[in-house]
């Protein structure tokens, strides 16, 4: 019997196995060896299943609810505790609500953010209006465990329902002028009382090189937990990029736009000394005003806190690395 | 009204209402960072109260006011304390990262600047301590406004943005040095003059 031992970096089979095919085998190993005495114990390969799915927003649309039922369960890393629901939606930056990490979910109560529209321009065919529906008609929805790692050095693990970020953007062949990729969040201060006050310049950009954008682990989210977004969480669509600091993962999306130059992103064109365009995850880059050696994973406790290492591309090396060979990560951060 | 026991008597529902925000799961996923946060407007808000303590009392003419300054001057160090001791143990009591923070950001040195300059106020706040200083106790106090500047730069670096509480202290503390800066420009001018 072949035993393979997995590097720290790499995915764990449950997590890369359709939920189909393991299904199957285990019925057909199920079906050989029916010995009592050798039945799974309870709770072996649990790992492996999705997680169970939080109770739905009222107000979410049927096609939606639909589409989040016929998600792939592509497994979770099996040596980390998820987040729970409750922490991933009571403690968020999305100053769009307010600038206190519980404002987000004091205020998006009453944010119902369907039908959205999202604009797709720039270098591609068929630059419109997209119904949020028909921008993801086609393509599966998948269920992925990804920690996220905050520019503030806390860290949370959380199940994503969403696609692939390159499976959307192939859609619309992109030119050769196609260098980046610029996102924009809604603007709209009669929703987002956060943008009634003039912190930042509205609305919120960010941006990935081409590669990036195309990478397989950039994800355009829907859901979480089984779930449609919660306002809080960038509702009704946001980018999730896990090697990355989490104010790159750019919370409800209204356009897409493929351009020849880097976009001029919120908080890298606000404090160019604290938050680079590339915003990789790295332990060694410190943050000007605290290091980024470490991590609090949340949720943590009065006398728990949780910090561990924090790893380069946190934790997607083995996955990402290759994109930024020859850059010098110390003046690209 | 004993104002010594009013400020004791507000401390320690604020210090009993954070615990129990921390015991009851309200503050949120990461509750060490909130206390830290929560002790530090405290601390910071006390220093900016006291220094508008004797304003209020020449505005108003009404000199009885102070009677609030030393307690809130006390409760100002008192949670400044608190804060500090939060924060070693937010860092995990790591000597190493400590030293780091404190070497290299000068946010939290300003910090650490104000509290150590704090400790010699505190320390001679006593009516007995006040008669034997005589003139120098009124020098060394002065110091009261290189800390309260200390503690508003450093409440409002450590936050991503200028978010409004930061500001409203600053502008608060900015009107108190400006009223005692006008107070004194009569003095002032005579002195230059010379």
């Amino acid at each position: 019997m072949q035993i393979r031992i997995l590097k720290a970096d790499e995915p764990s089979p449950s997590e890369i196995t359709p939920e189909a095919v393991y299904v199957a085998r285990r019925r057909l190993l199920c079906a050989g060896l029916s010995v009592p005495t050798l039945a799974l114990p309870a709770g072996v390969g649990a790992a492996a299943t999705a997680v169970q799915p939080v109770a739905e927003d009222s107000r979410t649309p049927q096609w939606l609810r639909e589409r989040l039922k016929d998600r792939r369960l592509l497994g979770r890393p099996v040596s980390e505790d998820l987040t729970p629901f409750d922490a991933v939606t009571s403690y968020n930056n999305f100053y769009e609500f307010g600038t206190g990490k519980d404002d987000p979910a004091a205020l998006g109560g009453g944010f119902v953010p369907y039908p959205w529209r999202v604009r797709v321009d720039g270098d591609v065919e068929r630059p419109a209006n997209y119904l949020l529906e028909d921008l993801l008609k086609g393509i599966a929805l998948e269920e992925r465990v990804y920690r996220l790692r905050c520019v503030e050095a806390w860290s949370m693990v959380i199940p994503w329902v969403g696609v692939p970020l390159s499976a959307v953007l192939k859609r619309f062949n992109p030119g050769s002028r196609a260098k980046y990729v610029a996102f924009e969040t809604l603007h709209d201060p009669d929703r987002f009382p956060g943008q009634r006050s003039n912190l930042m310049r509205w609305p919120y950009v960010e941006g990935l090189r081409i590669d990036e954008a195309m990478h397989p682990l950039t994800l355009l989210a829907v859901g979480l937990y089984g779930r449609s977004l919660p306002a809080q969480n960038g509702a009704p669509l946001r980018l999730v990029v896990p090697w990355k600091y989490g104010f790159k993962s750019i919370k409800s999306i209204v356009r897409i736009s493929l351009v020849a130059n880097q976009p001029r992103t919120t908080w890298s064109s606000m404090a160019p000394s604290e938050y680079g365009f590339y915003a990789n995850v790295n332990p060694d880059v410190d943050h000007p005003r605290w290091s980024q050696k470490r991590e609090r994973r949340l949720p943590n406790g009065f006398f728990s806190q949780n910090w561990i290492e924090t790893r380069l591309f946190n934790g997607y090396a083995e996955q990402v690395a290759s994109m930024y060979r020859g850059l010098d990560l110390r003046k690209r951060y | 009204m004993n104002a010594s026991l009013c400020v004791v008597a507000a401390s320690g529902l604020t210090m009993a209402s954070l615990w129990l925000l921390v015991l009851a799961g309200s503050a949120g996923p990461d509750p060490v960072k909130y206390s830290l946060h929560s002790l530090g407007v405290v601390a910071a808000s006390a220093l900016v109260a006291t220094l508008a303590v004797s304003t209020l009392a020449r505005i108003t003419r009404r000199p009885q006011f102070m009677i609030w300054r030393r307690p809130l001057g006390l409760a100002s160090f008192f949670f400044a304390t608190l804060h500090a001791a939060m924060y070693v143990w937010y860092q995990g009591a790591s000597a190493a990262f400590i030293a780091e923070d404190v070497s290299e950001r000068p946010f939290v040195l300003f910090g650490f600047i104000a509290w150590l300059l704090l400790i010699p106020l505190a320390a001679t706040s006593s009516r007995s301590a006040r008669r034997r200083l005589g003139v120098n106790w009124t020098r060394l106090h002065r110091t009261v406004y290189v800390i309260a500047i200390l503690a508003v730069v450093h409440q409002v670096m450590a936050n991503k943005t200028l978010i409004q509480l930061p500001l409203i202290l600053s502008v608060i503390l900015a009107l108190l040095l400006l009223e005692r800066f006008l107070r004194n420009w009569s003095k002032l001018e005579r002195l230059f003059r010379r």
